[in-house]
């Protein structure tokens, strides 16, 4: 098992360290840099340099890498160009933000798709399945800002029963728990409408596919009962790929909630991310694709470790 | 089961404690979106106006210091809303002698010459780093800047300007700042701390950061010693928001209480209830084309009669009409026309050289040779007609407007191509590569003194396009060193006739306001001030309109 980590382990930090020079070198690849942002249509070739000068861009590109794998190695993600903060501070409140946003997300994603594949495989090709396959098929192929707006027109806007934006209603002082999670309601019904739609399909085509196989005949022949043998068999092993799944989509999780996040004004690291690129602020874009990365990583180990429990035959060894 | 049973709870919970209605009276707190009235959306990310240089942190900076000159709608000097009470010039305009109003720092402490100096001192220390070098002769023109007691201060230069100019566009950048609380710090330490709210504790405008949350929004407090209107609303609050879309949302919802209606919206906008429209005053600038006089490709930019055929061959007034819905300002030279304090008695006339004459424009290549070719395309010497207009991604009123463009130029038998690329790349290459671009569309903000030096000077400092002409660097030295608005007007004429730029119509920016809130009007001033305390609160109309969303 220690040796197995310690395999993983060196493997993923060498992926986390390619992805950042890659990240590295491809956000300083286009032409333009954070002075212009800094200074607008008001920018010169005197006011860029000597902002370059001192946010240390004017020395060579491979020069700066060196300097920012030192800082990192110190616990120091450096600062924000345009946020004039030190990233970590930054990432922070972002960073909390979006754990708790895809969090949320993800359990109502993965409770749902449990319970939607569950009826989809028992009741595989009746109307009960159909239904469910609509749903996957439609919201499949639906893009996330689409579903975010038309939430926000029908809920907010038309019925004025949940917040339209943000992440606290501004307009209180000491905004409580109760309006933080108000305005998740809509960003995690968007998200997780999105993502039960992918998950449940692959969930309830393993919940069919565990039906038909031997052992749940001779559970059947036996006396045991349906629902014991859904419950405690079936669900079990039918878990395996939805978590295998579950791990290989947390890029794309984070990646497809920028534009959720900017449809709902959400304050999270994918639209930080978004932004900071647009403007050009190396240090934070370089800090999110390392945390993403991590995550990612962290992802894909979590769901060997959960599968491995579940099924002692899935070994790393 | 049980995760569905705890999501079951949590959305409860939300419904259940998520009161819209509010424990505090709402209508103590204006939520608008960053810098609405001005321009599209965008975040507040640092509070110190000699750093950084985006209109929705000089905004906030304005709000939070009260400048040396403040303009008014006429976009003349406003002294009852300025530090500065009287300004005086001698020595043919060499020397100004600057009388302060009393005032008072938020802490107490009185506003003294001695602030005017540091800011003075602070700005020399940035050199290029502040983000205003160059405008208005600060800091290469100022000999000196000394105190002469507590409220009167005189600022010498090395040559004698044009009162006019160096009070507007150069005086105005002085806005005292806080010695006493920034006095210890290093220029870095300035950098570091500008955009922490505790370091503008000290402040003596209308307003005090109550609150700065990074990305998410900023609120403010009234400033009980600020002396002059004071904001009926006790909480103000930007609320950051990402899009226009968001933003028309968000009124719809309730959830603001001002917004930008962008264009494209407007018909979405008007059905919004509970709110009404409110055209702003236009900004002081214009839009406009840049064009490329130093690669050879398009050599033919500095042949006068195609910048006329081109200037000739776009339709302003279709265009407002068109994109704007009638909400815009033709604009054939260098200086806005609205005000019109600064126009010359021709384009007051609108008596402009060239304007929209699709006939003339055919006439001008003629006569300059230049031939259509069997696409309708005009070629001279084997160079065609022919080239790519960059145009700012991200806002589809730029692209729109180079799309409507395109017919009339072709008309005339002149190619132009679009490309979108994003702001920061399309800067950096105006910049760094003077032989590649061809031509690019931006708007450009005026002074509040409408001289040229920073654009069409020959090695002026925005001067990106390597225009050169002895004459117009001679006519724009004039209107900022001769007293008198004379050297201005012959400025203007000649600009608006031999055509640095292809001007461009000015856009006016429409909100949304929701019922209750009066004086948006009186928002902002085209020279760029943001006066959000002289909004005005009916509570009756306000209460009824929350009523509306949080029924």
């Amino acid at each position: 098992m220690l040796r197995t980590l310690f395999t993983r382990g060196s493997a993923s930090f060498l992926s986390i360290a390619l992805l950042i020079t890659m990240v590295f070198i491809m956000a300083h690849l286009p032409p333009g840099g954070p002075a212009f942002s800094i200074l607008g249509v008001k920018a010169t070739p005197a006011s860029v340099a000597a902002i370059n000068s001192r946010l240390g861009l004017s020395i060579p590109l491979w020069q700066q890498y060196l300097i920012w794998w030192g800082h990192l190695l110190t616990g120091n993600l450096g600062n924000s160009y345009l946020l004039n903060r030190p990233v970590a501070q930054i990432l922070g409140s972002y960073f909390v933000n979006t754990i708790a946003f895809y969090t949320i997300s993800i359990l109502v994603s993965v409770a749902a798709s449990i319970g939607l594949g569950l009826v989809q495989g028992v009741y595989y090709g009746r109307w009960p399945a159909r239904v469910i396959d609509f749903y996957q098929l439609a919201f499949y192929a639906l893009p996330g800002f689409l579903v975010g707006t038309v939430l926000i027109m029908f809920f907010s806007v038309r019925l004025g029963w949940l917040p339209a934006s943000g992440i606290v209603d501004v307009r209180d002082i000491s905004p409580g728990i109760g309006s933080f999670a108000a305005h998740l309601v809509l960003p995690v019904t968007t998200v997780a409408l999105l993502t039960t739609a992918s998950l449940s399909r692959y969930f309830g085509e393993a919940v069919h596919e565990e039906l038909g196989k031997e052992y749940v005949r001779t559970a059947a022949a036996k006396g045991v009962s349906f629902s014991a043998i859904l419950f405690k068999h079936v669900l079990r092993n039918a878990l395996r790929p939805l978590i295998t799944i579950l791990g290989l989509s947390f890029p794309y999780i984070f990646t497809g909630g920028v534009t959720v996040e900017t449809v709902f004004d959400y304050p999270g690291l994918g639209w930080l991310m978004w932004r900071s690129a647009l403007e050009r602020d190396y240090p934070v874009v370089i800090a999110i694709v390392l945390i993403i990365g991590v995550l990612t990583v962290l992802g894909n180990f979590l769901a060997d470790v959960v599968n491995g429990l579940l099924d002692p035959r899935a070994s790393y060894e | 089961m049980q995760r569905i049973n705890i999501m079951a709870t949590l959305l409860a919970t939300a419904l259940a404690t998520h009161n819209p209605a509010h424990a505090e009276d709402p209508c103590d707190t204006l939520v608008i979106p960053p810098g609405a009235g001005i321009s599209g959306p965008s975040d507040v990310t640092a509070l110190n106006f000699l750093l950084a240089n985006s209109q929705m942190n000089e905004a906030v900076a304005g709000m939070l210091f009260t400048g040396l000159i403040n303009m008014d709608k006429t976009d003349q000097i406003d002294y009852a809303h300025s530090i500065a009470s009287k300004i005086e010039d001698f020595d043919n305009g060499t020397r100004y002698r600057v009388t302060m109003h009393p005032w008072l720092w938020s802490d107490g402490k009185p506003v003294t010459s001695d602030d005017v100096l540091f800011t003075w001192e602070t700005i020399e220390k940035l050199g290029d780093n502040y983000v205003a070098a160059g405008e208005g002769g600060i800091p290469d023109l100022v000999a000196n800047v000394k105190a002469l007691n507590s409220e009167q201060f005189e600022v010498t230069l090395k040559s004698p300007a044009n009162p006019l100019w160096f009070e507007l566009n150069g005086l105005g950048q002085l806005t005292p700042l806080p010695r006493h609380a920034w006095g210890n710090f290093t220029a870095d330490q300035l950098y570091e701390n500008q955009s922490d709210p505790k370091f503008f504790s000290v402040v003596d405008g209308p307003f005090r950061i109550e609150n700065f949350v990074m990305g998410r929004s900023i609120s403010f407090v009234p400033n009980p010693r600020y002396p002059l209107e004071q904001t009926p609303f006790k909480r103000m609050v930007f609320k950051f928001v990402n899009s226009d879309g968001a933003e028309l949302q968000g009124i719809a919802a309730g959830e603001l209480d001002l917004a930008n209606l962008p264009h494209e919206a407007f018909k979405a906008g008007n059905s919004v209830a509970n709110s009404h429209l409110v055209p702003m005053a236009p900004p002081f600038g214009y839009g406009y084309i840049g064009l490329n006089f130093k690669n050879p490709k398009v050599a033919f930019f500095n042949d006068l009669a195609v910048r006329q055929a081109i200037q000739d061959s776009i339709d302003e007034k279709t265009m407002i009409a068109a994109l704007w819905h009638g909400y815009g300002v033709e604009v054939y030279g260098p200086v806005p026309p609205v005000p019109p304090t600064f126009l010359s008695p021709e384009a007051k006339a609108g008596k402009f050289p060239i304007g929209y004459d699709p006939a003339k424009a055919i006439a001008l290549l003629n006569q300059a040779g230049y031939v259509p070719g069997p696409d309708g395309i005009r070629a001279k010497n084997g160079v065609r007609l022919e080239f790519t207009l960059i145009v700012p991604s991200g806002t589809s009123t730029s692209l729109m407007m180079a799309q409507m463009m395109q017919p009339g130029l072709r008309s005339s038998g002149i190619l132009m191509h679009i490309q979108q690329e994003d702001f920061n790349q399309m800067w950096a290459s105006l910049i760094r590569h003077l032989s590649t671009w061809q031509a690019y569309t931006l708007v450009w903000s005026t002074s509040p003194y409408p001289s040229g030096e920073t654009i069409f000077n020959t090695g002026g400092a925005f001067n990106f396009t390597g225009y050169s002409d002895p004459e117009m660097d001679r006519l724009i030295a004039d209107s900022a060193s001769k007293p008198g608005l004379e050297a201005l007007y012959k400025y203007q004429d000649y600009a608006s006739e031999h055509l640095p730029y292809i001007f461009l119509p000015d856009t006016v920016n429409t909100m949304l306001v929701r019922n209750g809130i009066g004086g948006p009007d009186r928002l902002i001033t085209p020279a760029g001030g943001y006066n959000p305390q002289l909004l005005t609160l009916n509570r009756k109309a306000c209460h009824a309109a929350h009523a509306f969303h949080a029924r």
